[in-house]
């Protein structure tokens, strides 16, 4: 069973103003930030925090990916939260035997640290369980660094060739 | 051309988000999702007219809602999020577009203001929603103790015991 619903994110093709409604209308706080390796001035990722001041709070709990170009805005992925890495694996399997489509997973990611278990649901939706993800708060650095496979997961299955497509 | 996030600290005039509550999802043939979102781990609490909602064990009485397509293809609805006061939902009103519901018949009742950011992506205001009592300890715990892991240099474990949960 889930706890609750914990982020989910976007392909912007309005990144940048997308991003400023967010930041600027809202208590979102960038958590980490991607940028383009060829164009270190070109931010291409963003994960958003809700700023509780010292109170703790979900690494991230929206994100933004600015579309490539000619890519239309749409929602990438929703996830969910799961108690524990042994929920995640009998739910791995579970899903797998019941024959649904695994997309990517388990593995567990680098920004953030959740264990990450992504699925399609019949409907072609990308949808996430995880577990032991990150909480930061006001003393949290943003930090800044080149997108590249190799910010996305410290182990499991090699990354889909169209992860970062939406569905 | 710079195209660097900038820098936005947070001020008295932000919208205050408490936490995410729930997503809106549009599906082309609902109760397949719903057998799905059952294997998922989703629990079905309650329908209203074309909606279903559903809930995990956490304090939200629901965490996605599962819509009719009205095009003919999967669409996403944005996601809903509380706010920390009745003053934040009013600010959120003011944004260009900003459309207001009230939630009294759903669980947990409350209030819902919806606005879209640039892109056209939808995004929810909650306010005055009350929570669920979530259960003191993780219902789907696999183990009967879950304890510190034993790492080779360091047992944290001592004398007790991992052991999976007894199917009776």
């Amino acid at each position: 069973m889930v706890h609750k619903v914990g982020h989910y994110g976007y392909i912007s093709s309005a990144f940048d103003e997308d991003v400023a409604f967010y930041l600027d209308n809202f208590n979102f706080t960038p958590s980490d930030i991607l940028f383009e390796p060829s164009m270190p001035d070109l931010d291409v990722l963003a994960f958003l925090h809700i700023d509780l001041g010292s109170e703790f709070t979900d690494h991230h709990t929206l994100f933004m990916q600015r579309a490539a170009p000619g890519q239309k805005t749409a929602m990438h992925h929703c996830s969910f939260e799961v108690a524990d890495f042994d929920t995640q694996l009998i739910g791995h399997q579970w899903l797998a035997d019941k024959g649904y489509t695994s997309v990517w997973g388990v593995g567990r990611h680098i920004l953030g640290s959740q264990i990450f278990d992504y699925w399609k649901d019949p409907s072609g939706f990308k949808i996430e369980h995880y577990a032991d993800g990150d909480v930061v708060n006001d003393k949290t650095p943003t930090s800044r660094q080149a997108a590249g496979p190799d910010t996305l997961s410290i182990w499991g299955p090699p990354l889909p060739a169209d992860f970062g497509d939406s569905l | 051309m710079a195209m660097r996030i900038k820098p936005s600290p947070n001020n008295p005039q932000k919208i205050e988000l408490q936490h995410i509550s729930h997503v809106y999802l549009r599906h082309v043939d609902p109760e397949k999702f719903l057998a799905f979102a059952k294997d998922f781990g989703f629990v079905e609490e309650a329908r209203d007219g074309e909606a279903v909602y559903l809930r995990g064990y956490g304090v939200d009485p629901y965490c996605y809602v599962v819509l009719p397509s009205t095009t003919g293809e999967k669409q996403f609805e944005g996601g809903a999020f509380t706010v920390k006061s009745r003053e934040d939902l009013e600010k959120a009103m003011k944004l260009p577009g900003a459309t207001h519901e009230d939630l009294s018949h759903l669980p947990g009742g409350g209030e819902i203001v919806c606005v879209s950011s640039p892109s056209g992506g939808k995004m929810h205001l909650v306010w005055g929603q009350e929570p669920r009592a979530a259960p003191a300890k993780e219902p789907s715990a696999q183990v009967q103790h879950l304890g510190p892991y034993n790492l080779p240099f360091h047992k944290d474990r001592k004398g007790d015991s991992q052991k999976g949960m007894q199917v009776v």
